[in-house]
């Protein structure tokens, strides 16, 4: 096994000192450079830590050589870290990472579940940030009370007209009978929603169905109160 | 064929004799094979021959500072390095001229 040292008749001094990569001309490409080794290394940790400190020791000035005679990018002139690393375990005569550590997290394919939740989060933010909020999600807890009355009143008046006064022509009595529904309606609705949140799951998902007719009740309502 | 795969078992012999004419840093080494004709060499095989064959004793190297550059680690062939070159150059030379005549005697234009 040799060892660093002088060759006999070469007038090069020989210092122990290790390189600098900091003092190259491309001082600035220090951090470019940095992270093509960071990436490089992290596909090699499968690697004896001799093995591999030893193949990688002198890439550092390496890299800074082709970083100052080519200002292109690293990754143009040397291709991906993952695909370097991968010739120069082969040129050295080491087996190929084995697929747990040639992937690197970053790199792992994305799940279609992954993807919907990133989806949706997304549009949580740019939906919520449309009307002012950081979230969607904020907007529509702001709004919850507003629903619970708008709920209540609409169910109750839609029951009291249909049941009673559809197709009738309300008087000032009936006005005022119609305004009493619709708030006792409200007042229960609130009444319910505030109870809901505390409630636990399986009441809350109960609340959510019962939540389904009455939201098609409003539609239908919506739709139909020019005929009323 | 690719010259790529054929330079993957010769890169040993390339990189010996290329050192054998002058002592070398990495980047040097590379680029003198490239200037020698072995455009398609890599930098992460020429890298890599030079560090195996430096762990299997063929190499030494010395460290030269540099007051405009990074300091370069220069490799240079010991005795173990100019046999293993003396010899990989007898294999790589028969096997050339039996391939060479091999062609030759199939009429494969040259």
């Amino acid at each position: 096994m040799s060892t660093d040292a002088s060759v006999g008749g070469n007038s090069r001094t020989t210092v122990a000192a290790r390189s600098d990569v900091a003092s190259a001309p491309g001082g600035t490409r220090t951090a470019e450079i940095a992270a093509y080794l960071a990436d490089v290394r992290a596909v090699m940790t499968d690697l004896d830590p001799g093995v591999r400190d030893g193949l990688l020791d002198d890439l550092p000035e390496h890299l800074a050589e082709v970083a100052a005679a080519d200002t292109a990018p690293l990754q143009s002139r040397l291709g991906s870290p993952a695909a370097f690393a991968a010739e120069l375990r082969s040129a050295a005569g080491l087996a190929p990472a084995p697929p747990s550590v040639a992937r690197r997290p970053n790199e792992q394919p994305v799940s279609p579940a992954q993807l919907a939740r990133e989806f949706a989060v997304g549009l949580d933010r740019s939906l919520g940030r449309l009307a002012g909020y950081d979230t969607l999600r904020e907007l529509l807890v702001a709004l919850r009370p507003g629903w619970w009355v708008l709920r209540g009143a609409g169910v109750a008046s839609f029951l009291a007209i249909a049941t009673r006064y559809a197709s009738y022509y309300m008087n000032f009595a009936d006005v005022i009978v119609m305004s009493l529904v619709a708030f006792i309606g409200a007042l229960i609705s609130v009444r319910l929603g505030r109870a809901t949140m505390r409630a636990n799951a399986s009441t809350r998902t109960l609340v959510a169905i019962i939540n389904v007719p009455c939201v098609l009740v409003l539609l239908y309502a919506a739709l139909t109160i020019q005929r009323y | 064929m690719d010259a790529t795969q054929l330079l993957k078992g010769v890169l040993d012999v390339a990189v010996l004799a290329v050192l054998k004419t002058g002592d070398g840093y990495g980047y040097d080494v590379l680029r003198r094979l490239r200037s020698a004709g072995l455009e398609d060499v890599g930098d992460a095989s020429v890298y890599g021959t030079l560090r195996r064959l430096y762990a299997g004793g063929a190499l030494t190297t010395y460290v030269v500072p540099s007051d405009e550059g990074p300091h370069r680690k220069y490799y240079a062939l010991n005795k173990t390095g100019h046999d293993q070159l003396a010899q990989s150059a007898k294999i790589w030379r028969s096997f050339a001229s039996t391939m060479d005549d091999l062609l030759t005697e199939q009429g494969v234009a040259a």
